[in-house]
């Protein structure tokens, strides 16, 4: 009796132990919503008790360390739950490229020219992550004023302020800000490609979740926008999106999901290996 | 195998390649900046500011930029500070002065001057290296001076960026280099081939052929060799045909 308890203690701890992360805050699945079919990756973080986390890898190290071997070195010891590539990059030579617009790495600067998206993500070291939009100005602790960015004198306080803190900050398209569609549908670019986009939002009962949501279909920036948008406030119940912004599906193509086992969800994976990465933006479990 | 008219395509085909090759190179350019000094006006110790009427801060809305910006000796940098101090002691605001100065000296200078050549855009990254100096030794206006720094740092990124036609001129890679070396990442496409030009402009053939040997496979070595090999066969056989006709003509004679 005393054995089969030992055993079956065994069993149960190896079980938990090989689960990777708690699958009642993770929810991956395959939607249709008016004819379009898309994937999805929910995390609950509220929820969660902030134990799933975002980091973000966005260039090379300073030590010329590639994104793909520092996500090898830090993943080491961490539960994955989904990666992908984040903003955009200046260089289809994907040896030679380096991010467009304000990006900050873990507090190193990578690039100080400023470009003209208009939302600017800030992942905290603390494993949230905000988007906040430019022309409205950033709010950061120490400072009792919003900081304007795209005054120099305001950037270069807040770029103090984020090597002080290990920010990590990068500039994208902000699609979708405080439930209501930023993109324009008619200066924006009108290429159908595959497209692959984050929204941070509550839902019903007031909780933070992050949605990946990722459309295999090719669609525009703005209608695809347009449909997600449409999707999270109806049949998600996100009551309150505050951001929706563009992951790059270009020449970095770069996504993985994990199911709670460890097994990969063959359902996202990206075209690219993770190897050919120049930036990551990484969910884990913590 | 080689008729005469085959060996004149392949020599008119190989002589446009080389000298595509020798015109990329020559298009290096000069790579001496030449000294320009437009933001000195004057060399004595005149300051413009006390004598621009500003005596209260809801005369700021008045301030006479372009005023400020002949008569300013804004080249010495410490000109600068100087007049950030008065107008700050005069108006009692240090934020609302810096602010007046900054628009001068980023927007108001930028549309005085346009710059768009290479050796007024390096002077303009070199005055505004001088004012990051003021910002380490001034704390108290430490981010109006990083602020100038980094006005004119983002617009000459953008600047060279336009200008991509002349990525193998040593001024466009000096200046590209300089704005990638602080931060200011300039969107520049570079192909293998640029590569290579570049490294030849720099004199590293060495480290061409290296490259070459190391990273190529062998199929590429023996198509390079296959092609120095018929450069060369067709200019002896063309030499050779050319003495063999004086030879000819001169027996006529």
């Amino acid at each position: 009796m005393k054995k089969n308890n030992i055993i079956l203690s065994g069993v149960i701890l190896f079980l938990l132990l090989s689960f990777k992360y708690s699958e009642n805050f993770v929810e991956m699945g395959t939607s249709t919503y008016d004819d379009w079919t898309f994937k999805t990756i929910i995390f609950k973080r509220q929820a969660s008790n902030n134990r799933i986390k975002v980091k973000y890898f966005a260039a090379k190290d300073y030590d010329g360390t590639s994104v793909p071997n520092r996500y090898n070195s830090w993943s080491y010891s961490r539960n994955i739950i989904a990666y992908s590539s984040g903003t955009y990059m200046n260089s289809y030579d994907l040896s030679l490229s380096k991010p467009v617009g304000v990006t900050i790495d873990n507090g190193v600067i990578v690039n100080r020219k400023i470009a003209d998206f208009d939302g600017l993500v800030i992942v905290y070291a603390t494993g949230g992550i905000v988007a906040a939009n430019i022309d409205e100005g950033v709010t950061i602790s120490g400072i009792n004023r919003k900081l304007y960015i795209k005054n120099s004198k305001d950037k270069q306080m807040f770029m103090d302020w984020c090597e002080e803190n290990k920010a990590t900050v990068f500039q994208t398209h902000l699609l979708a800000y405080k439930n209501k569609l930023k993109i324009d549908k008619y200066s924006s670019k009108q290429t159908k490609r595959e497209r692959r986009f984050l929204a941070v939002g509550k839902n019903d009962d007031g909780e933070l979740q992050y949605v990946i949501i990722h459309s295999p279909q090719e669609t525009s920036l703005y209608d695809g926008s347009s449909k997600v948008l449409d999707y999270l406030q109806s049949y998600e119940d996100m009551e309150d999106v505050i951001f929706l912004i563009n992951l790059d599906t270009g020449a970095q193509d770069v996504s993985r999901a994990y199911n709670s086992s460890g097994t990969i969800n063959k359902a996202f994976e990206g075209p690219k290996s993770r190897d050919e990465a120049v930036n990551l933006l990484v969910f884990y479990w913590d | 195998m080689f008729t005469h008219k085959k060996i004149k395509i392949l020599l008119i085909v190989l002589t446009l390649i080389i000298v595509t090759v020798i015109g990329l190179l020559l298009r290096g350019g000069n790579k001496q900046f030449i000294k320009i000094d437009t933001l000195t006006n004057n060399n004595n110790d005149y300051n413009i500011i006390q004598d621009l009427q500003i005596d209260s801060i809801t005369k700021l809305k008045d301030f006479p930029y372009n005023k400020y910006l002949n008569s300013e000796n804004i080249g010495n940098v410490k000109s600068i500070d100087k007049s950030l101090n008065i107008l700050s002691s005069i108006i009692q605001d240090t934020l609302s002065a810096q602010d007046t100065l900054s628009k001068a000296l980023t927007i108001m200078l930028y549309k005085k001057y346009s710059p768009k050549e290479y050796d007024t855009l390096n002077m303009f990254l070199n005055w505004s290296d001088n004012l990051l100096l003021l910002a380490e030794k001034n704390k108290a206006n430490k981010y109006f001076y990083k602020g100038l720094n980094d006005y004119w740092y983002t617009e000459i990124a953008k600047c060279i960026e336009n200008k991509k036609i002349d990525k193998y001129n040593f001024k466009y890679r000096y200046l590209s280099q300089k704005c990638q070396d602080k931060k200011y990442n300039v969107d520049t496409e570079m192909s293998t081939f640029d590569k290579v030009i570049f490294n030849i402009i720099e004199g590293k053939l060495s480290y061409v052929l290296k490259r070459f040997w190391g990273n190529t496979g062998v199929i590429f070595k023996i198509f390079i060799f296959l092609g120095i090999v018929i450069t060369l066969f067709s200019y002896y056989t063309l030499i050779k045909n050319i003495k063999s006709k004086l030879k000819n003509k001169n027996e006529k004679k």
